[in-house]
């Protein structure tokens, strides 16, 4: 249980899976289930920040010779 | 006989020209010639020149615009051809000749067939099995398109990314995906996205056609390079009909090229739904757990102890009140019962008290030591003997 530095999207949300999974079953003591309610919280967010860092943009490679550019358009 | 000089003088165009319309409506249709080539010429006007002949005869042929196919395939003297065309008069030289629309491989003459020999192959070769694909990346943070940038197929994929999901980087390859060059240019895209690491998923796709129009796509070094890729790749060739090779080795295959966009944008809504219903049950989940120890709390206070804790002592006086009951009803049993067998005894008793005997007449003797006379061995002269009877002693002397 540490932080959610260095992780890749699909790690992030296989882990929040697994610690909803386990809260779900009902059997870990209370403690253990607050702990995991924080860390499933941290990991939802560093999913959605993820989700919305990304910015949209259409680029079309240039191919001159050995240097090719990408070249935003508009569509 | 007739007096040729007044006969038509024709010129030689006029004649081949009548040859020609004689000649080519005697073959109006196309017809599949087999033969061998030779004298080939790929011209740079992108039109091919050959003949072909057998054992003992030879054709000339031309192929119109097949310069780059014949390249492909790698057209060159002594080739076995099939080859379908029309019969035709080159008038300019008199000569007869056959315009090709089609030519192939003898023994592959048939697309199909080297469709379904290819696929055999690379399926022997385990190409197409499932346990190599990988993975779709369920958010890639860049799309690589390989496809032509003006073609029908990229407006469709970004209008539907466009429509759907904001947030996408979209980086297209541009290639030529029909005719000859497809293959290499597919090929080349993916080399370069996974060589410059460039996108996190390669969409290679183009619009529908003809079997000949996609028939780039089934091509043996892009499967390899597909295979080989190690960026995951979608196909969406064509339409829902169109299988190439390339769908075959692909790590996705979707239908259309719309398909595609919904694939890789809709996985991005589904996935803020999806981190939306794991927070909701995160909390839901705890709030569960909550409410649950509250109610065991809620019982445990809500129980008669905490209630009324004195009714507890009562409980406890009572059930001592009641065992005090119980020991005398025991006690008064045990002395009823001792009362009643001591009246017994007593009355046994009384029957064989000795008293009694001496009271009807009898009288009890004993000697001077208190002992019992039971014979008259017992006594000797002179001596002294107490007789009992009813009121007192007598004192006697045996003689």
């Amino acid at each position: 249980m540490s932080s959610t530095e260095g992780l890749k999207f699909e790690e992030a949300i296989a882990k929040l899976e697994k610690i909803v999974q386990s809260m779900e079953s009902g059997e870990l003591p209370l403690e253990e289930t607050i702990k995991n309610f924080t860390e499933a919280s941290k990991l939802a967010l560093f999913c959605e920040n993820k989700l919305s860092s990304f910015e949209k943009k259409v680029e079309l490679l240039n191919l001159d010779g050995a240097n090719s550019n990408w070249q935003e358009i508009n569509n | 006989m007739q007096d040729v000089t007044k006969q038509k003088i024709w010129t030689v165009s006029e004649l081949n020209r009548e040859i020609k319309g004689l000649f080519e409506s005697c073959f109006p249709y196309g017809m599949w010639i087999t033969g061998e080539v030779s004298n080939v010429t790929i011209h740079r006007s992108g039109h091919v020149y050959l003949s072909l002949k057998d054992s003992r005869c030879q054709i000339s042929a031309t192929w119109f615009g097949g310069a780059a196919t014949a390249r492909e395939m790698g057209l060159k003297n002594g080739m076995q051809v099939e080859a379908f065309g029309m019969l035709s008069i080159y008038e300019p030289r008199g000569t007869y000749q056959i315009n090709l629309r089609r030519l192939t491989p003898k023994g592959a003459g048939d697309l199909q067939r080297q469709f379904e020999e290819l696929k055999l192959k690379l399926q022997m070769q385990g190409l197409f099995e499932p346990d190599r694909k990988k993975p779709i990346p369920q958010l890639p943070g860049c799309v690589g398109v390989i496809t032509s940038p003006t073609g029908a197929a990229l407006q469709d994929f970004l209008q539907i990314i466009n429509r759907r999901f904001n947030g996408m980087h979209i980086r297209v390859y541009p290639a030529i995906v029909q005719g000859a060059p497809t293959a290499q240019h597919v090929i080349n895209g993916i080399n370069f996205f996974n060589q410059t690491k460039s996108c996190d998923v390669i969409v290679v796709t183009r619009g529908g056609g003809s079997m000949e129009d996609l028939w780039g796509f089934n091509n043996e070094q892009l499967a390899y390079t597909i295979a080989q890729s190690r960026i995951p790749i979608i196909s969406a060739i064509g339409h829902e009909i169109d299988f190439t090779i390339a769908d075959f080795v692909a790590d996705l295959r979707v239908p259309t090229p719309s398909a595609a966009a919904e694939l890789v944008s809709s996985h991005k809504q589904e996935l803020v739904q999806k981190i939306d219903n794991l927070k909701q049950r995160t909390l839901s989940s705890l709030q569960l757990k909550m409410l649950n120890f509250r109610r065991r709390l809620a019982i445990i206070k809500g129980s008669r102890v905490f209630q009324e804790p004195t009714n507890m002592l009562r409980i406890y006086s009572q059930k001592v009140d009641e065992l005090a009951m119980r020991k005398d009803r025991a006690m008064n049993y045990i002395l009823e019962r001792n009362k009643i067998k001591l009246n017994h005894l007593k009355s046994t008793l009384n029957a064989f008290d000795p008293q009694r005997v001496v009271e009807r007449g009898y009288s009890i003797l004993t000697n001077s030591e208190g002992k019992l006379i039971r014979s008259a061995e017992d006594v000797k002269s002179k001596d002294e003997v107490k007789a009992r009877v009813s009121d007192g002693n007598i004192e006697l002397v045996v003689k």
